[in-house]
């Protein structure tokens, strides 16, 4: 042990004489750490966000529900659990305007009327959800302990057995995490509008009943769905809300039943109900997995690249330190002694680097929190929620896999050492034959081909793009010594320094395989992802730029026919309605939007692929179109038949004379025919199958989505227009969207730049190391008089040209991995594609960022070389 | 003696059971915060002048009581049974039906202001199985309806065809595992506990409930267990018991014996813990014990013991989640020649509801054998 002790002090010491090599393994390990940790974290926020916005909510499972025009009862609902099924939870739903209020709205409550009580805010929608708690809290299943009995015990007796006796009784209320600002709030319902009173367009201030508001005792949960307060029933039917005006929704199944208690359930019950299976429905896409995975690409190619920089800095520390460690075996200390202090002394770099990297990580990924939470929301309609880990517990995992790799790559170096050195090469690097790289190109072509036509998933496009990276990689190896060789052969031999440039770049293509991969991947990727991301810019633009056709648009709060608008203003709304496509028996969860069908605005659709006559089709209400996210993910074409079927949350065909008998009829001119699909239309960003119908099937107020396009004059109507919500003019929602694409791709942009550092660091690390292999020849450049200057540009020239032949290859490699990701990972992952743009502005930049951030990182070890070599130093 | 400690999250009551809603949600709002401070399983549930009151001079009435009262606070249907199967393996079951009037509930459509709570438990010699169900009063799925006679909770029934309790049948299941249908017929008298129902707790009655059981009733009929079926056959006890006046925070808990002692007689004997002259006490004083009880003899007749006539002692108690739990007891009756021990069938008859409490078939031996069940609350 004191042997091992001694030996790891000689060691450091080694280390302090020469820090440069342990420097750059301990960076390079802080590289790869952070870089996955930072994904690492980010992925674990997309999961988590996940989590919380699709698998925790209520209506995870099957519910059952009231056939067409008829109504689930009370009496429906005990008779099911009567007969056992205690799965089922009876809810009701309805959309509440809340507020926040600035004063004690129980206490002006007693005072006065409601609209004294809370009048300092705006109002927000929201959806009441009114569930049995009791019911919730007899369930013990599994997760549901903590999920619907926590839910149950909140919502159930909270007040009555509450300590705080001397408050006013209060709403037991659980929201959704998502809406927690909103109602971070002394909250107060301010409407409860009964469907009748919405249809006659009531003012939104107008209480529904002359009951006094009452506070909500609001907790976040989990469980709540999005957008919704959840109360329990006996709360829910009060203000006002009764059976007969708001009747049940349903009994949701909260834990899902086996087939044979589906079948079961099915027999009992009654004629007037049905089992409505909607698993699908919460479905919210693949959209974060792909995110998460090409992440976890990025994460791993930086990885990757640093793993050459510990390769290289490894080979280095132990050439250097060789002479040293052979006085220590001289000195009678045995190699495993030797070696275990080796190992020692890379686990304190571990310990180091891994701190260190995850502490960046750590940062990284909180730094970045705030754009993922936007992109996750306007990309993605997904959830990010700052990640949530046991840092210790990664630290340890961190230092064992990397400590583990290094080791590994610790045993490489030094047997690659000892192999140089018992066996020392005369012959001069063989360049490989020419027919051979040839056959080797058309075969590689020939596996890129195959592997195009295998790719069917996600995961495969990026196996795809991976293998491509590796090939193209390994091609490049191969092609660089023929590059070389025939620049060697065409440059003049009677200009020595030249010749001496062409032949020396032409030896070093031999001798540089780690950093030529490292840098043809980094440069490669980079290619690729600029030329993808540019060509997804111009298509997002020009395709926003057509369909945003009307001069302004308004984003509001209020209800479409409590919008006062004025009269030289023609508004369109957009509608929007969940829905079942129906394909050939196979039923998918879409979203219905409405579309304006005269021709002029059909011209706004960019249509990639459409049936003749498709804008007398659309007008006449024969077809519609579907997205592009609709026509991948279920490979429908245009001229196939879909049935739709909306999902309304009202039960339709409801007996009572109001708004809902809209719904029904809309309901049933929507269900009631099968409709042709016209043409297939590009909608970036959205990770839902839509489907555009006729403006004319939307008239509902409820499906109101919140958007109203103005045409018009709207100059003089700003202050009026800007009450009712914000409005936008065309110019600044398109600069407004462009933005928020830039911003989400900060991330890959700045994955993107790290890895390419890494990569020149990893190219001047393996040139150093040739610089030292150099030495001698140097010196006799030195001792026939060429000054170190010249030494110095020649030394530049041989890399540059390396370097600048390694970009001209990348480039095309780069092209083809833009247009893979395009069409295979866009396709897969997203759902979308779009045309692939080459714009050489966009290619120059990232091969001379690539050649620029390699030549400036090589300069440093150049000016380290010394004007006069010392041969004693040779070894 | 019950532990401070222990009041946290703790039920009590009378001879009656287990109002463990309440107690449930006190433990999740006050998180045990203040362990030590005795406080009522009934939080700040308190007696109003709207709720009925428990009075000496209303008589209690038999078949007219068998109903729910809603007027009352508090009031439960409590079934036990001792039964054996024909594979020689004995049981231990119970059904209870719990009814709680809540004050807090705005008038509504959807419920009344009753709340109801199940409670189902199987022992067999090897396993426990439990389950709880809640619900609010007026949606259909819970009730007790007087004729013919229903107690009902989801697809937990206890039902006659009359508005006689017996002959009847009783349906539980226990989650997915047990299957439980028996047949009730009555044997032997009902009987009122106390001054003829007027059931004191304390002995100033300020805790004092209507309480009457049916301690004759013989049962057959079959447990399912995981697919596997066994005929069984027993005793069963039946208390029903309401009252207004266990919310005054000074009820802690109690141990409650419920006996069929193999001469034909049965006991029933409690011990009700309460904090001194009905007031929550500050500064830690151990409570005051109240013991009582009825002796039925063979024939039927029935005599209130007074706590001179009844001796209970603990002789030996199980470590329960941390918690020390009196399981063996020695009881005597004096006057009755009654010396028994009264042990557990089996360690760990411990309900782990979201509120745990003991509840479990018990052994007699001593001057007389037997079997009956042994309610322990507040530890």
């Amino acid at each position: 042990m004191g042997l091992v002790s001694h030996t790891f002090r000689a060691l450091l010491a080694m280390s302090k004489k020469r820090p440069w090599e342990p420097l750059l393994i301990i960076l390079a390990i802080i590289v790869a750490n952070a870089g996955l940790v930072t994904v690492l974290l980010i992925n674990k926020g997309a999961e988590q966000g996940e989590l919380v916005s699709t698998q925790s909510t209520l209506f995870n499972n099957a519910m059952v529900v009231a056939k067409k025009g008829e109504m689930f009862s009370k009496r429906d609902y005990a008779a099911l659990r009567r007969h056992g099924f205690t799965q089922l939870v009876a809810f009701s739903q309805q959309d509440i305007s809340v507020q926040c209020s600035s004063v004690n709205a129980y206490n002006a409550n007693q005072a006065s009327s409601t609209s004294e009580a809370s009048s300092t805010s705006e109002a927000t929608t929201l959806r009441l959800i009114g569930i049995d708690a009791q019911a919730l809290l007899s369930l013990k299943e599994s997760k549901l302990e903590s999920g619907a009995q926590r839910t149950s015990a909140l919502l159930g007796s909270s007040r009555y057995f509450s300590d705080s006796t001397n408050n006013a009784p209060s709403i037991a209320t659980l929201a959704h995490r998502t809406i927690a600002d909103t109602i971070s709030c002394n909250i107060v319902e301010i409407t409860a509008f009964a469907p009748s009173v919405r249809e006659h367009a009531v003012p939104k201030t107008a209480p529904l009943t002359t009951q006094p508001t009452q506070r909500l005792a609001i907790s976040t949960s989990s469980y709540a769905p999005r957008q919704s307060l959840v109360v329990a029933l006996s709360d829910f039917y009060t203000q006002g809300r009764t059976l007969t005006k708001v009747p049940l929704s349903g009994a949701l199944l909260i834990t899902p039943l086996s087939d044979t208690g589906i079948q079961r359930l099915t027999t009992h019950l009654p004629s007037h109900l049905m089992l409505q299976r909607p698993p699908a429905l919460t479905n919210t896409g693949s959209l974060p997995d792909s995110f998460k995975l090409n992440l976890w690409a990025m994460g791993i190619l930086m990885s990757v690249v640093s793993l050459f920089i510990i390769l290289n800095a490894l080979n280095l520390m132990y050439r250097t330190r060789l002479p040293n460690v052979v006085r220590l075996r001289q000195l009678g200390i045995p190699p495993s002694t030797i070696s275990v202090s080796l190992l020692c002394e890379l686990l304190l770099y571990c310990v180091i680097g891994c701190a260190i990297g995850l502490l960046l990580g750590f940062n990284g990924a909180i730094f970045l929190s705030p754009i993922l939470t936007t992109t996750f929301s306007s990309l993605f309609n997904s959830l990010f929620v700052t990640p949530n880990v046991a840092l210790l517990s990664l630290f340890l995992q961190s230092v064992l896999v990397t400590f583990i790799a290094l080791a590994g790559f610790s045993l490489l170096s030094a047997k690659q050492i000892k192999h140089a050195l018992n066996k020392r090469s005369t012959t001069p690097y063989a360049t490989p034959a020419s027919s051979k790289v040839v056959i080797g190109t058309a075969l590689s072509l020939v596996t890129f081909y195959i592997g195009l036509r295998m790719v069917s998933s996600t995961l495969d496009a990026l196996l795809f793009v991976g293998f491509v990276l590796v090939i193209s990689c390994i091609l490049v190896i191969f092609w660089l010594p023929l590059v070389t060789r025939f620049i060697e052969h065409l440059t003049p031999k009677n200009k020595p320094i030249l010749h001496y440039i062409a032949a020396s770049t032409h030896g070093l293509s031999h001798k540089t395989k780690l950093a030529i991969s490292a840098f043809f991947i980094a440069l490669t990727a980079n290619v690729g992802m600029n030329v993808m991301t540019d060509s997804f810019r111009e298509a997002t633009e020009s395709w926003l730029s057509q369909r945003l056709d009307a001069p302004a648009y308004l984003y509001t709060e209020s209800k479409v026919d409590a919008l006062q608008l004025p009269d030289d203003i023609t508004a369109v709304p957009v509608y929007r309605r969940r829905a079942v496509a129906h394909i050939d028996d196979v039923a998918v969860p879409v979203r219905l939007r409405s579309f304006v069908e005269s021709e002029k605005a059909q011209l706004t659709l960019v249509l990639q692929n459409a049936v003749t006559n498709s804008t007398q089709h659309f007008a006449n209400g024969k077809g519609v179109y579907i997205n592009q996210q609709f026509a991948f993910k279920y490979n429908v074409r245009p001229g196939d038949m879909v049935a739709l079927t909306p999902l309304d949350n009202t039960p339709p065909g409801s007996t009572s004379s109001d708004n809902t008998d809209i719904t029904s009829a809309i309901f049933n001119a929507i269900k009631q025919q099968q409709w042709e699909v016209l043409g297939i239309y590009p909608d970036y960003g959205n990770i839902h199958a839509q489907v555009l119908l006729p403006q004319r099937l939307f008239n509902a107020p409820s499906t109101f989505s919140g958007v109203v396009s103005l045409n018009g004059n709207i100059t003089p109507h700003q202050t009026m227009l800007n009450a009712q919500g914000t409005l936008y003019t065309r110019d600044a929602l398109l600069r407004l969207s462009m933005d928020t694409f830039d911003k989400t791709f900060v991330l890959t942009h700045g994955l993107n730049i790290t890895t390419l550092l890494v990569a020149g660091l990893a190219f001047a690390v393996s040139l150093s190391m040739l610089a030292m292999g150099n030495q001698s020849q140097l010196s006799v450049l030195s001792a026939l008089g060429v000054s170190a200057r010249r030494i110095k540009a020649a030394l530049f020239a041989q890399y540059l040209s390396l370097c600048i032949i390694t970009t001209l290859l990348a480039i095309p490699f780069g092209l083809f991995l833009a247009w893979a990701f395009i069409t295979l990972v866009n396709r897969y992952a997203f759902h979308w594609v779009y045309p692939l743009i080459l714009d050489v502005s966009v290619i120059a930049n990232s091969a001379l960022f690539g050649v620029t951030t390699v030549l400036v990182i090589l300069l440093l070890p150049l000016g380290k070389i010394k004007q006069k070599v010392d041969l004693r130093q040779e070894w | 003696m019950i532990n401070a400690n222990a009041l946290c999250g703790f039920f009590s009551g009378l001879t009656c059971r287990v109002p463990l809603l309440l107690a449930i949600t006190i433990i999740a709002l006050t998180g045990c915060s203040e362990p030590e401070k005795p406080r009522s399983f009934f939080g700040d549930m308190r007696p109003s002048a709207q709720h009925a009151s428990v009075d000496e001079g209303r008589p209690l009435l038999i078949p007219y009581d068998h109903k729910s009262h809603p007027e009352y606070q508090l009031e439960w249907w409590y079934l036990t049974f001792v039964l054996q199967g024909d594979n020689g393996n004995d049981y231990g079951l119970q059904y209870t039906l719990f009814r709680f009037l809540r004050d807090d509930i705005a008038l509504n459509e959807w419920s009344n202001n009753q709340q109801w709570m199940g409670h189902a438990s199987l022992h067999t010699i090897d396993n426990h199985y439990f389950e709880e169900r809640f619900a609010q009063g007026g949606v259909g799925n819970a009730f007790v309806k007087a004729a013919p006679f229903e107690a009902v909770i989801d697809n937990w029934s206890w039902t006659s065809t009359s508005s006689s309790l017996f002959p009847s049948n009783v349906s539980v299941t226990i989650q997915q595992d047990v299957n439980v249908a028996l047949a009730l017929t009555q044997t032997g008298p009902f009987i009122k506990h106390g001054n003829n129902g007027y059931s004191k707790k304390t002995q100033d009655a300020s805790l004092r409930s209507y309480y009457y059981s049916q301690p004759h009733i013989d049962v057959t009929g079959n447990i399912e267990i995981k697919g596997q079926s066994v005929a069984v056959s027993g005793k069963g006890w039946f208390d029903h018991e309401w009252t207004s006046h266990l919310a005054n925070n000074s009820a802690l808990g109690w141990d409650w014996f419920s006996l069929h002692l193999d001469d034909g007689s049965k006991l029933m004997a409690f011990q009700m813990h309460a904090t001194s002259g009905g007031t929550l006490n500050e500064h830690h004083a151990p409570s005051d014990t109240f013991t009582t009880g009825t002796y039925i003899s063979p024939t039927g007749q029935s005599q209130t013991l007074t706590q001179d006539d009844i001796q209970l002692s603990v002789l030996a108690a199980e470590r329960i989640n941390e918690k020390s739990v009196p399981t063996r007891w020695a009881l005597s009756i004096p006057a009755k020649q009654i010396d028994i021990t009264i042990s557990p069938f089996k360690p760990n008859q411990w309900n782990e509801s979201i509120f745990p409490y003991y509840e479990g078939r018990v052994n007699v031996t001593g001057s007389h054998a037997g079997a009956g069940f042994l309610e322990l609350t507040g530890y």
